[in-house]
């Protein structure tokens, strides 16, 4: 199984080890940021019998017709701020400031990022910040901003800066922090993409990685599926499956599964039918 | 398989001819990229005999070891062993002990398993393995190290555990490439008489490899000269120090006197003119009408083929008296009955002495002897440097050894010698000029 | 001057040299000591033992100690005759044969891996075929084993190789005129008399294929040797998730010196 690296805690501690539990079938996961992921199944480097990603129209633009043809929606994530408890980042927001003041003050590199060019976090953060711009009438707040951001090109090191202290903050999903133990402060709805229901406003903000995908703001949705070349179709099937039905799981480790799952596509029999 | 062929005329050093050799070198030729370092090299050693091979640093040497022991493979010609070629034989295979200038003794090993280094590879058993072993660290004294680490020798203990180990296998042929040059002169004699006995003891057919004339000539029962990837000149040490047959022989094997002479005229009896020298008729030795100035004496030797050739010959054939007295000073060592025996009595056209007048330049005193150096008046003597004649003004010498004279700088002396003590060799030409007798101008 | 003087005078001038050398040493040294020191100290409060005893993280290190040790003699075995040949001999091609040794170690482990993958990755020609004789190389201990040897053998070959150019060549010639053939020559003399350089080699690979992990996570990121489950455990929960498995490749690693030390009897980096 390949999966988005904000999912390793979900899968290595908990949903692994009770699919194996229930099924008999051990999960070897391997974590890498969602466009890894896509780009080494398109480019035939590494043949999972499942994928799963953290933006589910990355997956269905990439793999479909060629990989696969359906999917299984089954959580969401709010996007937020990380933070380390003993920062004067943490006293500001203590005291109440908003967040993008916070950060319109924070000196450069004190922030993170994930890499926009490798990973969904890292252009969520970018439309993030582009939205609260216009939601909050900021001025020319989101360019200087995520010029002085620090891009982190390993997902996980994200969050392990910001617990060593090499960071301030970081721009994370929230179970992420949940798993790293670390405060966190969620973007308003308007932006946190959370949000099912906004997926208009969310798309008024784009951005253009550097393969000339051009991503506009989508509500963050995890998928997975299983590959048409699958070596074990049956087990692949029978996992997204259990995670579908995970809920109690998935929500503990800080995903928001409230109006999921859903399928998508020729779902095949066996998983959620 | 056969001997090597013979087809055609070489320097072939070769003794009886009735046995084979034990090692015969043909036509050997390397290079080294572009370099040649042996040019048709052959050399034939008989079973048991000692040969030195002798010669200045980069005359090829090494590489003639080389080839011989296996480690190189070379360009042309052949190299057998008892008549057996064995040019393309890897070393494991050739039965050649090698002795090298640097220590190659394992440090890893005591001295004694050393010495059983090669018998593990004959597949010798045990017993007969660690006798061989004793007998011979017996044979060079040091039986009493045995369990010693290399690191613990001295130079010249650690060139007898090598030669001991070299020995063991009992090779057909030995070859000690450069084995005293890294010695201090006193082990360095030492060790000559060390080997000259253990390879009569032996009786191992051995090369002995150098570049040291005094080494050389003390061990080897024939010397073989190299110059340059050649060989210059092969014979018994004293043949070839009293008689050597090339310039470069007579210059290495020993000091030398070099004068520039002109062969003269014609001294046989009864014969018509002949412009140059000498030639030989029957019943009688090679002779040459050889001149250094004005005075004229016979060469028994075959006319070199140039009229203008260099004299040569050793200081210590040549006698020093004060002018005017009769020269009994040394004179007492030359026989007179070996002239009066070629045929009637003293005759100046057989006179094979010569003397010439000169001044002392110098006296230096060599403890055993004294060196007189002594300016001629009329002969131009060869300037040892450029090989060209000396400009007039710089005077020539020559050196005499004198044991029991007493001169000093500025006496006028006669200096004579023997033909029979002198060498004679075409005198090399300047580029300049043809046949050049040289002059002042350069 | 007496000589009592100048042997003072003499030790006093070896004292600048000294403090010299010392120093930068020494900050080599701090380099490499300060983490382990700030790592250590967090050590102190992490559930060490648990997170040992998981299986997940037992597994993880039996799969390192099965295939760290068959890396390391795979590359030995093939490397140290290699390092020979291109000590001693010369041929067409050579240049290209000793960049190829050093290639694996200038090129990032990512894209190491990613080169293995274009030659034995499931669907290439040897990839199927072995997957099909049932011996996978990727995905499976072999692919592991085959990674770390890319990473890790050109350490042995070339230390190897400097011990080889060290030893003097008519040492080995001198083993031939008596008798022994190029082979016996290799193992008689040139070996014994390279040990030491050799088994710095050793020492090496097997410290680099046990830490290796950019080239297996392409090739075989399951099953998971150690630096692959510490790198799963720090994407899973940050630093002090990975204290226990680092603190075990540290034990690991150290023990492997002192086995090696007293069976090579040859000092190593760590010196007694």
């Amino acid at each position: 199984m390949l999966a988005a690296g904000s999912l390793a805690v979900v899968f290595e501690d908990h949903v692994g080890p009770a699919f194996e539990a229930e099924t008999g079938t051990a999960v070897r996961g391997e974590y890498h940021g969602s466009t890894a992921v896509m780009r080494m199944i398109t480019d035939d480097q590494k043949h999972p019998d499942v994928a799963v990603s953290a933006d589910h129209r990355l997956l269905r633009d990439r793999l479909y017709e060629r990989h696969t043809d359906w999917d299984v929606e089954f959580a969401s994530n709010a996007v937020g701020l990380a933070y380390g408890p003993d920062t004067w980042i943490a006293d500001r927001l203590a005291a109440g400031d908003p967040w993008y003041e916070v950060v319109r003050d924070a000196p450069a590199g004190d922030l993170a990022i994930s890499d926009p060019a490798l990973d969904p976090l890292g252009y969520r953060a970018v439309l993030a910040f582009r939205l609260a711009e216009r939601e909050h009438g900021l001025d020319d707040f989101a360019a200087p901003a995520l010029e002085r951001a620090y891009r982190e090109p390993e997902e996980p090191q994200l969050l392990a800066d910001v617990e060593t202290g090499n960071r301030a903050a970081a721009v994370a999903y929230r179970n992420m922090a949940v798993a790293h133990d670390l405060p966190f402060e969620p973007f308003p709805p308007a932006y946190s993409f959370a949000d099912p229901d906004r997926a208009e406003t969310y798309a008024s903000a784009s951005y253009t990685t550097t393969d000339g995908y051009v991503v506009t703001g989508a509500p963050i949705v995890y998928n997975a599926t299983v590959l048409a070349d699958a070596a074990a179709p049956a087990a692949g099937r029978q996992l997204v499956q259990f995670l579908a039905t995970a809920t109690d799981v998935l929500r503990e480790n800080g995903l928001a599964v409230a109006s999921f799952p859903r399928t998508h596509g020729a779902v095949p029999s066996g998983v959620l039918s | 398989m056969t001997g090597v062929e013979r087809t055609h005329e070489r320097t072939v050093v070769d003794r009886d001819g009735d046995e084979t050799p034990a090692l015969e070198v043909d036509e050997l030729s390397h290079r080294y990229g572009r370099t040649r370092a042996l040019a048709d090299v052959s050399i034939a050693v008989a079973p048991g005999e000692l040969i030195a091979l002798l010669g200045p640093s980069g005359c090829g040497k090494t590489t003639l070891v080389q080839a011989i022991a296996g480690h190189l493979h070379p360009t042309a010609g052949q190299v057998a062993l008892h008549g057996t070629t064995v040019t393309a034989v890897p070393p494991e295979s050739r039965g050649v002990g090698v002795v090298f200038q640097q220590s190659t003794l394992y440090p890893h090993m005591t001295v004694a398993e050393n010495v059983a280094y090669g018998l593990t590879a004959q597949g010798v058993p045990d017993e007969t393995r660690a006798a061989r072993v004793r007998r011979y660290l017996e044979l060079v004294e040091l039986a009493h190290l045995r369990a010693a680490s290399p690191d613990a020798l001295s130079g010249g203990q650690a060139r007898r555990v090598e030669l001991a180990r070299a020995l063991a296998p009992e090779p057909d042929v030995l070859v000690l490439d450069e084995p005293l040059s890294a010695l201090d002169r006193r082990l360095r004699v030492r060790l000559r008489d060390e080997i000259t006995r253990i390879q009569r003891t032996t009786g191992v057919t051995t090369l002995f490899v150098t570049h040291d004339q005094a080494d050389a000539m003390a061990v080897a029962d024939r010397l073989v000269v190299m110059r340059d990837g050649t060989v210059a000149a092969t014979g018994t040490p004293r043949a070839l120090y009293e008689s050597p047959p090339n310039r470069f022989t007579a210059r290495f094997l020993g000091r030398s006197n070099e004068l520039a002479g002109r062969v003269v005229g014609d001294d046989v009896d009864g014969s018509a003119d002949h412009a140059l020298g000498s030639t030989a008729r029957d019943g009688e030795l090679d002779m040459v009408r050889v001149a250094i100035g004005e005075a004229a004496f016979v060469v028994p030797d075959t006319p070199p083929e140039a009229d203008q050739v260099l004299v040569h010959v050793r200081p210590e054939a040549v006698r020093v008296a004060a002018a005017g007295a009769d020269d009994d000073h040394g004179t007492s060592d030359r026989d007179g009955s070996d002239r009066d025996a070629e045929g009637g009595g003293p005759n100046a056209d057989r006179d094979t002495t010569v003397s010439l007048g000169g001044t002392v330049a110098r006296v230096a005193d060599a403890g055993s002897r004294y060196d007189v150096h002594v300016s001629l008046d009329s002969a131009i003597a060869i300037d040892e440097g450029t090989e060209t004649p000396r400009a007039a003004d710089s005077p020539p010498t020559v050196t005499a050894e004198c044991t029991r004279c007493r001169l000093a700088t500025g006496d006028r002396v006669q200096v004579a010698f023997d033909g029979r003590d002198v060498s004679v060799f075409p005198r090399p030409t300047e580029c300049a000029d043809s046949g050049g007798a040289g002059g002042p101008g350069r | 001057m007496s000589l009592a003087s100048e042997t003072i005078r003499r030790r006093g001038s070896w004292a600048p040299a000294r403090l010299v050398a010392g120093l930068l040493g020494g900050l080599l040294v701090a380099g490499f000591a300060l983490p382990f020191a700030a790592f250590l100290w967090r050590a102190g409060s992490v559930a060490l033992w648990e997170t040992l005893a998981e299986p997940a993280t037992q597994t993880a290190i039996r799969n390192s100690l099965l295939t760290a040790p068959v890396a390391t003699g795979i590359s030995t075995a093939l490397g140290v005759p290699l390092a020979y040949v291109l000590a001693r001999a010369s041929f067409v091609g050579k240049r290209v044969v000793e960049a190829l040794v050093i290639l694996p170690l200038v090129v990032p482990p990512v894209v190491g891996g990613a080169l293995l993958l274009s030659v034995v990755g499931r669907f290439t020609p040897i990839g199927a075929a072995a997957a099909s004789a049932g011996v996978p190389l990727t995905d499976s201990l072999l692919g592991v084993i085959l990674a770390q040897t890319f990473v890790a053998a050109p350490f042995v070959v070339i230390t190897a190789r400097a011990g080889f150019t060290a030893v003097d060549e008519r040492l080995e010639q001198a083993s031939r005129s008596l008798g022994h053939g190029p082979i016996a020559t290799f193992t008689n003399v040139s070996l014994p008399l390279a040990r030491g350089a050799i088994v710095a080699g050793i020492v090496l690979t097997f410290a680099r294929a046990t830490g290796e992990f950019g080239a297996t996570m392409m090739v075989a990121y399951n099953p998971r040797t150690m630096p692959t489950q510490l790198w799963v455990a720090f994407i899973s929960g940050g630093i002090d998730a990975i204290v226990p498995l680092a603190a075990a490749l540290l034990a690991i690693t150290l023990a492997v010196l002192a086995l090696v030390r007293r069976v090579a009897r040859v000092p190593t980096v760590v010196d007694a």
